[in-house]
């Protein structure tokens, strides 16, 4: 298993110190639950049958920061990272196989402000990164770190006290790619495409 | 009202910004892996004829006593038959050998078309490979093919019985024999064994036949230490079409048993 931790964590860390100088009035947390829907990330064309590299619908573990923009700014600065675990499924002629457990790293920072009392829109870029039970499928070369970009439309609802109900569409999108693939003379990427749903509390 | 007017032209334009960053990356991420130019395969079906012993009825098709029954059969693991349990004897390095074989046959079938593992006890085992001096040839057995490779430092042979006259059932343990010609502790000994045992469970995942081109794993005298392009496609496309054979084990009391 190949999994970039040292990189990610760093990645992380930097931008998460700069919070408490911030004040820890002004931070604001949410997590979030849900499921996420991933699109294929490997199509294959053997003895003409085509073969789909793709994970089944996965839960998604949502966490986010954010903090106002200094100045008179209405938007926030963001910083999010979500978690998904589930299986990855070869799928050819109505027969599905499944290949590798597989975990996905996902940190992105970007800015978040209200388009209308409650809803807000965010956007972000940043890597997600890729991690499977074993040295499987795709990922016996090692699972991949790949840089991303990130939208989320969300609601919120005041609970009680600090707390509110925080939920979310998510939709993100990578280049994907493995040195497997490209040692078995796969080139250029798959554009990988995730959509997902999330319910969770904030403060 | 002129600081609010500002505020909302620096967060559009905050906005627009994000816009375009993630357009750029939308745009530079919109593309599809291709898949490479796989060469032209060899065949790995195998021709098997037995002639019928009583009257009987096979796929439709009614036989005489006496009648010929050939066909070209091709065989891979279905799903449910995996991992495929392989037993290996322990003798001169061979179970290193087997799991090294083992990974480049898998790094090539990707899409979960093959696993296999190294099993402790041969009586469950799908695939038995010994170090020593196989069975007596079993040419005389019907349906019962020895797939032979020879290059100089060692030799290797994989026993595939099939059914009869039906040809739809492999029986089980396909059993594989790699045997050194020179001292182990030689390299090229070594070498020979770690590129024959890959050969033979080529051999035993399938490639019944072997490649006329000698840049390939699967040549009757292999002298490459791993699958070529046109290994990797033929097996490729074998695991990708039906497969004529079933798997089973050899105590089954079934016709045409072993």
């Amino acid at each position: 298993m190949s999994f970039p931790r040292r990189q990610l964590a760093l990645l992380i860390a930097l931008p998460l110190t700069l919070l408490p100088a911030r004040g820890a009035a002004q931070v604001a947390w949410s997590g979030r639950l849900g499921a996420l829907w991933t699109s294929t990330m490997v199509t294959d064309q053997i003895a003409g049958s085509t073969i789909e590299l793709r994970p089944a619908v996965q839960p998604a573990l949502v966490l986010e920061a954010s903090t106002p923009i200094p100045g008179r700014s209405r938007l926030d600065a963001s910083a999010q990272l979500q978690v998904t675990t589930g299986t990855l499924t070869s799928h050819e002629g109505g027969t599905n196989t499944d290949v590798a457990g597989m975990r996905t790293l996902a940190f992105t920072l970007g800015v978040a402000g209200d388009l209308l009392p409650g809803v807000r829109l965010r956007a972000g870029a940043g890597v997600v990164s890729y991690a499977t039970s074993e040295d499987a499928s795709v990922f016996q070369r090692g699972a991949p770190m790949r840089p991303m970009g990130a939208a989320e439309l969300g609601y919120r609802r005041h609970l009680h006290g600090p707390w509110w109900l925080s939920t979310a569409v998510q939709y993100d999108f990578h280049p994907f790619t493995t040195e497997q693939l490209r040692s078995r003379g796969y080139t250029g990427s798959q554009a990988v495409h995730r959509v997902g749903i999330t319910v969770g509390v904030g403060r | 009202m002129t600081d609010a007017s500002t505020q909302g032209r620096r967060d559009a334009g905050t906005w627009r910004r994000w816009a375009a960053i993630f357009g750029l990356a939308a745009l530079a991420a919109c593309t599809t892996i291709a898949e490479p130019l796989r060469p032209a395969i060899y065949g790995y079906s195998l021709i098997v004829s037995d002639t019928v012993v009583g009257d009987t009825t096979i796929g439709g098709v009614d036989y005489f006593a006496g009648d010929t029954v050939t066909d070209t059969v091709d065989f891979h693991w279905p799903a449910s038959a995996l991992p495929v349990r392989i037993w290996v004897q322990d003798t001169v390095g061979l179970p290193g050998y087997a799991a090294a074989a083992i990974a480049e046959w898998k790094h090539i079938l990707q899409y979960g078309e093959l696993d296999a593992v190294l099993v402790g006890d041969s009586a469950t085992a799908d695939v038995i490979v010994r170090g020593s001096a196989p069975a007596p040839a079993p040419a005389a057995r019907p349906a019962a093919r020895r797939l032979h490779a020879a290059p100089a430092a060692c030799e290797g042979g994989t026993d595939v019985f099939i059914s009869a006259p039906d040809h739809t059932k492999l029986w089980l343990p396909v059993r594989v024999y790699v045997l050194p010609k020179y001292p182990v502790t030689l390299p090229e000994t070594q070498a020979c064994l770690a590129r024959v045992t890959m050969h033979e469970l080529g051999h035993a995942f399938g490639l019944f036949r072997h490649s006329p081109d000698s840049l390939d794993l699967m040549y009757g005298f292999p002298d490459v230490d791993a699958p070529s392009e046109a290994d990797a496609a033929t097996i490729l496309i074998l695991y990708h079409q039906a497969s004529d054979l079933t798997p089973r084990p050899a105590t089954d009391t079934l016709p045409g048993g072993p």
